[in-house]
């Protein structure tokens, strides 16, 4: 987790490129969101990164007390209005590896984000909220393919939200593609809802730095996904 | 989904997944969220699973294999009250309104069924829009009366707010019309009598429920046939105004209720009174007796028809006589030739009921206290089209500079206003010439005399400059129309997106649109407006 691992000690990059692997849309997006272009917003997502890494700010001050997404943005705010210049060099000369960003994916999605009415930061807590939730998903697959019992994932995920399903699988249903009795369908799908509340509450505690925060976080998140009224993507 | 690399680098899905998506409204929560192919899910509801766990775990004992909904339990608790969820997981939906959902509910300490009105998630951070649910709640809380639902409770969890009013037994007047095709005339009598005492009670608080119909009314028949109805939804109520707006046809009074039971002047967006209820309440009797609406066709034609129709009588042939002259009591076009209160009503019913008994004629005047006057509006003859098949273009021309304001050119206009159909004017000619002027002149009068045939009038000039930077007066009127039409949040979307949602939001309204000073829509045309 980065709250242990930020203290200045070795697994603090290994603990940052994590997070950022998983959060860089929301920040790219909001660098494009500034009037940057494509490219230039990928050098600068890059550089931020190394921004970070190189001045362990992190492990500074206490840039942890709070929230991790408050917190990286203000330094992005502060890094795109004071030191682009300077680690744009910093890159051109960098020794570290990348985070690799796929930014043709992240072009397309943000053209079909037309949220120009709303703050920049409401629309990079939206995002935030729809890059935690998808790597919460990604992990509760990952857990399943490990046990091999991807079969299960796919038939029973769309219970974890039943009722926005516009073709619902009945329990019925459910238990004869799996070839196991209704009741252990059940079973399973209550399994599947603790492991995915599970997993979203540990993902959210990596971002903030007292566990009691984390309701406050939600609904910080959820008020930017009401905001954004859909126009991001999942 | 698949299980490659690529998801575990958190990438969206492939474009074409992307382009596919749709923007939807969450069943649970109401808010909007972007479905797509292979993600279905509404993050809002997701990401308070966190903390429905918060508040489960700890409490929670069930084995793996009784399986209960839990979770959605425990989103779905308002502090004592716990939403009641079907045999699909979902919460038992009662209705769904502008401001909220309601669902049926039971009170976890009494062990009592309530239903329960959730303000709608998307109004969460709208201060505006809580204070009118807040609104809501107490208007519908100051009405104790046996014939309406009470309001027990207004509470709040985390920023969002809840009302528990009475759970009512029994089935909505719709149903049971619908399950028996058409009621017995001294039921429907009884039930109207019951909706008229609620209503009593509703104008006795100075509030006008503006949504009288019959999925409105709870009723339930115990044994020994008799009937309770009850006023369930005073969603729409609204403090009645002081006077009656006259002069209303600028008053932004966006149209609100059900267009097969809303009152003439609730259609012309003027302010309305008990009396308006009143009408409503003359249709929900018509539905009684007949089975069905007293006018029936598109949201437009039923407009039309509440405003400018003669009652269809001859479907009223099995009625007895004093049931029709009661409707065509209830049912005047304009509202001062009704029962002027619920209380009049209600005095007449006597009447109504022996004279059915003895089989004997009611006259209007033996039925109301005040005598109609003479009516104020002339009903027009309803013209032979209803609506328009196609689009029309008249061309008014404006030739001199002395025209404007002249008496043929209004008349002009008033000829093209009464042909239903022409649907567009434009006005061209020189600058100077006094085209806004004339139009200006002419919407003067049409408000002093034709208000309660225009639904709407919305002018916009597009002289005007874009106030925020960058945005053309062309944006600012989409944005302007949207929210006057009560699109929740104009800003959103690109113009051509707006423009649809525009078009859905006045499909139903016969408007009046003005437009003018669009030569900055014109390249280099000089003058044409």
């Amino acid at each position: 987790m980065l709250l242990s691992a930020q203290s200045q000690v070795a697994g603090f990059q290994a603990a940052l490129s994590e997070l950022y692997r998983i959060y860089w849309y929301p920040l790219y997006a909001y660098i494009r969101r500034r009037g940057h272009a494509p490219e230039e917003a990928q050098d600068l997502t890059q550089g931020f990164f190394l921004h970070l890494l190189e001045h362990k700010t992190l492990g500074r001050a206490d840039p942890l007390k709070g929230k991790f997404r408050s917190f990286l943005l203000g330094s992005l705010q502060n890094y795109l209005s004071t030191e682009a210049d300077r680690a744009r060099c910093l890159k051109r000369g960098g020794k570290v590896e990348f985070v690799p960003l796929d930014v043709q994916d992240a072009e397309d999605r943000y053209r079909l984000e037309p949220v120009d009415a709303l703050t920049p930061e409401k629309v990079f807590a939206a995002r935030w909220a729809m890059a935690l939730l998808g790597e919460v998903m990604n992990r509760l697959r990952q857990e399943y393919a490990t046990g091999h019992k991807m079969a299960t994932f796919e038939v029973l995920k769309t219970f974890l939200d039943i009722a926005n399903s516009k073709d619902p699988p009945s329990y019925e249903q459910a238990a004869a593609a799996l070839q196991v009795s209704v009741g252990a369908v059940k079973t399973l799908i209550h399994r599947l809802r603790k492991q995915y509340t599970a997993l979203l509450r540990e993902e959210i505690c990596r971002t903030v730095s007292d566990p009691a925060d984390v309701g406050a976080e939600i609904h910080e998140l959820c008020e930017a996904l009401l905001v954004a009224e859909g126009w991001i993507v999942p | 989904m698949n299980t490659n690399s690529r998801d575990s680098h958190n990438k969206p899905g492939r474009p074409a997944d992307l382009a596919a998506r749709e923007i939807r409204a969450c069943s649970v929560c109401g808010a909007k969220f972007s479905a797509t192919r292979n993600s279905e899910f509404c993050p809002m509801c997701m990401l308070r699973k966190a903390l429905a766990d918060g508040v489960e775990s700890g409490e929670s004992s069930a084995s793996e294999d009784t399986v209960k909904p839990t979770l959605e339990q425990a989103v779905q608790r308002f502090e004592h009250y716990e939403l009641v969820t079907g045999e699909d997981g979902k919460p038992v939906e009662l209705g769904r309104g502008a401001m909220g959902v309601t669902y049926k509910a039971v009170d976890v300490d009494l062990h009592c069924p309530v239903t329960l009105k959730v303000i709608s998630e998307r109004y969460l951070g709208d201060e505006s829009a809580r204070l009118r649910f807040l609104r809501e709640a107490r208007a519908a809380a100051s009405v104790r009366h046996s014939n309406v639902a009470s309001v027990l409770h207004l509470g709040r969890t985390g920023s969002s707010y809840f009302y528990a009013m009475e759970f009512v037994e029994g089935e909505t007047l719709e149903n049971l019309i619908k399950r028996s095709g058409r009621l017995e005339v001294k039921l429907a009598l009884e039930i109207a009598r019951q909706i008229a005492a609620g209503l009593a009670a509703v104008h006795k608080q100075k509030l006008v429920h503006r949504d009288i119909k019959p999925s409105n009314i709870m009723v339930s028949v115990e044994e020994g046939n008799t009937v309770t109805a009850k006023i369930i939804d005073l969603g729409l109520a609204k403090p009645a105004p002081d006077a009656p707006a006259e002069a209303a046809i600028s008053t932004p009074g966006a149209f609100a209720g059900t267009p097969e039971f809303a009152s003439p002047e609730q259609f012309a967006g003027v302010g309305v009174d008990i009396r308006s209820d009143l009408y409503s309440l003359g249709v929900v009797l018509w539905e009684m007796v007949t089975g069905h609406a007293v006018f029936r066709g598109s949201p437009a034609e039923v407009m039309y028809q509440h405003q400018h129709a003669p009652l269809p009588l001859q479907e009223l042939e099995h009625v007895s006589q004093p049931v029709v002259v009661l409707l065509e009591v209830l049912l005047e076009k304009d509202p001062i030739r009704r029962f002027q209160s619920p209380a009049e009503l209600l005095k007449a019913m006597p009447t109504m009921t022996s004279a059915i008994d003895a089989r004997r004629p009611v006259t209007r005047h033996s039925l109301q206290e005040t005598p109609p006057v003479a009516s104020r509006v002339v009903t027009r003859e309803p013209p032979t089209r209803l609506g328009p098949e196609k689009i029309s273009v008249a061309r008014l021309p404006v030739t001199g500079s002395d025209v404007f304001g002249r008496e043929e050119d209004a008349a002009f206009l008033d000829d093209a206003w009464a042909k239903q159909d022409v649907n567009v004017v434009t006005i061209v000619a020189w600058a100077g010439v006094g085209k806004s002027t004339l139009v200006n002149h002419w919407l003067g009068r049409m408000a002093a005399e034709h208000y309660r045939s225009a639904e709407l009038v919305f002018g916009w000039s597009f002289y005007r400059q874009g106030s925020r930077g960058g945005t053309s007066s062309a944006d600012e009127f989409l944005d302007a129309a949207l929210s006057w039409f009560g699109d929740p949040d104009p800003r959103i979307g690109t113009a051509w997106e707006k423009g649809e949602r525009l078009a859905k939001l006045v499909a139903h309204r016969r408007i009046l649109l003005v437009l003018d000073g669009l030569e900055p829509l014109q390249n280099g045309a000089v003058g044409a407006g």
